[in-house]
């Protein structure tokens, strides 16, 4: 079902999810940087505003003549709802005889995600995945692993996202550090959200396409009674995100990717890119897919109630590679930085058949060294199996 | 004798060879350059060469799995790199990295190793060689766990 829609309609698609109790959540405006909050209304999406983003650089700017959409990923991702970076597991109280665990408090509310771009889209499938998590209501393409290999679902993760309604936003011009094109994770949007909203270009006012990929979304349109797509439309619709596909500044090459990482673990680029990075942890943090976690207990002071914690961990911090018994296998900035991009390019293949980079360049944004996933793969690539000139060569250099 | 021949000579690891051993030694020398903090070789790697040091400073270190990585040895200019190609498994038994720009003479030891093979006049005279510089260093490493500069009975 595909339907156009103006910016009255989009408003009127919040009232209605909002009549329906959910609470609504979408890329907004904060500290001079687009970030995922708690939203009312089309209007406190961040509309009209642009950015520019470079290797660990990001301006926001103002343009009042262009479309409403043209933000990029900010500095935040969906993560922060999906996997949110604290919670409770479980918690219980001191009694008598031993223990009782409390009933859970977690949130029951429906939610609605609001302007997910293809990226992150596809990073909530791979999360997805990675938690064990099937959607009964309209399943998604399957990673070839994971399909067959669920043994484990998370409920937490599974509670949040069997609550959540979708609506994604095909991009119609790349931001700065994008690369989703060439990891074949967006802009265009095939599955994995309820509604897919494209801006259609050239317009005076912002006008919509609006594709339901799911019975939840066919409803929504149902009820709102949206005036029907013409081929036209469509046809405005595909060219825009085409021409969104072909304009990516950046590209990673994926073919044989993970062999090439795998024989290539003691390339030279490693050192010389641990040189530059300050294993600070941002491109975890910011990335939509990156999971690790880290399990804290904590008992209040009079040893009456007890709780489990999970909250955000990085391979990067050298407690995360603490071995039991002591030692750190990863000691060195090298080994925790090609653990990371390895782990992302390669061995995410090994575990579900499926790259763990999505191409939404936030870690090139928000690195403050400016390291760039894009470029460090093509240097290992360009020198394949090279450890970097020889120990001869250099003498005749330096002589 | 070609002067990397006569170089050779006037090292102490090599004084007193016949000039026939150090021409063939000589034949299987290249130079090899390493970068302040680069690796020279790897605990676990193929031990396929030895070394002697040109200029710069070159670190054998140990990784401990609850220490971090362990400076065993610190080697500077005329020392010899390397034992670990003259005995099987043939593998190296610690890291080796560059303190600084490292200057070295890398000894193909596969080379060195068929040469001691057929020549036992050779392999012999090596093996000495070898065999008291890996006393001296034995030596060294138990004074070090002597703790000589600090007697840890002395309380102090």
């Amino acid at each position: 079902m595909k339907c156009i829609a103006r910016w009255g309609d989009l408003r009127r698609l919040f009232a209605l999810l909002q009549s329906t109790g959910h609470t609504l959540y979408g890329p907004k405006v904060a500290d001079s940087a687009v970030v995922i909050g708690e939203i009312a209304s089309p209007d406190d999406l961040a509309v009209g505003w642009s950015d520019s983003q470079n290797p660990g650089s990001y301006r926001l700017h103002k343009d009042p003549h262009g479309p409403a959409f043209v933000f990029h990923s900010g500095a935040d991702s969906w993560k922060r709802l999906l996997l949110p970076p604290q919670s409770t597991l479980w918690e219980a109280d001191r009694t008598a005889s031993g223990f009782e665990v409390l009933p859970s408090g977690g949130d029951s509310r429906p939610t609605a995600f609001i302007g997910m771009h293809g990226c992150d889209v596809t990073a909530m499938l791979r999360l997805d995945h990675v938690f064990g998590f099937q959607d009964d209501r309209h399943p998604s393409p399957g990673s070839p692993r994971a399909t067959s290999r669920v043994t484990c679902i998370d409920p937490c993760y599974a509670s949040i996202r069997r609550r959540s309604f979708v609506v994604g936003i095909q991009c119609t011009g790349p931001g700065g550090n994008c690369f989703c094109s060439s990891v074949g994770a967006g802009p265009h949007i095939e599955a994995g959200c309820d509604l897919v909203l494209t801006e259609l270009p050239d317009e005076p006012d912002p006008f919509f396409h609006i594709k339901a990929l799911t019975s939840a979304g066919q409803r929504a349109l149902a009820d709102l009674s949206l005036r029907e797509a013409g081929p036209e439309h469509d046809e405005k619709a595909k060219n825009a995100v085409d021409q969104c596909a072909a304009a990516m500044p950046r590209s990673l090459d994926v073919s044989g990717i993970r062999e090439l990482l795998h024989r290539n673990w003691d390339h030279s680029r490693w050192q010389a890119t641990a040189h530059r990075c300050l294993t600070c942890g941002n491109c975890t943090m910011v990335c939509p897919t990156c999971f690790c976690t880290n399990i804290l207990d904590e008992t209040d002071l009079a040893g009456r109630r007890a709780r489990r914690l999970r909250e955000w961990d990085s391979c990067f911090s050298l407690e995360f590679s603490y071995i039991h018994g002591g030692g750190n296998v990863r000691s060195s900035a090298k080994a925790r930085y090609r653990h990371w991009m390895a782990h992302k390019l390669a061995a995410w293949i090994d575990q579900f058949g499926e790259l763990g980079c999505v191409g939404c360049g936030r870690c090139i944004t928000w690195c403050p060294a400016g390291i760039d996933i894009t470029e460090e793969a093509a240097v290992i690539r360009e020198m394949d199996g090279a450890a970097g000139s020889s120990s001869e060569e250099k003498c005749h250099v330096r002589s | 004798m070609s002067a990397l021949e006569q170089d050779l000579g006037a090292l102490p690891f090599f004084a007193g060879l016949e000039p026939v051993y150090l021409r063939l030694i000589a034949e299987c020398a290249s130079p090899a350059c390493y970068d302040p903090g680069e690796s020279i070789f790897q605990q676990g790697g193929q031990a396929d060469r030895f070394y002697i040091v040109g200029e710069g400073r070159v670190a054998l270190e140990i990784f401990s799995s609850d220490r971090g990585i362990l400076t065993i040895q610190t080697l500077a200019s005329r020392e010899v790199v390397g034992a670990s190609w003259l005995f099987p498994p043939y593998i190296w038994q610690y890291d080796a990295r560059a303190l600084e720009f490292t200057r070295l003479l890398a000894f193909n030891a596969v080379c060195l190793r068929a040469a001691c093979d057929q020549d036992h006049d050779l392999g012999y005279d090596l093996m000495k060689r070898f065999a008291r510089l890996m006393v001296e260093r034995l030596n060294a490493a138990r004074f070090q766990l002597l703790d000589v500069y600090a007697n840890p009975a002395s309380g102090r």
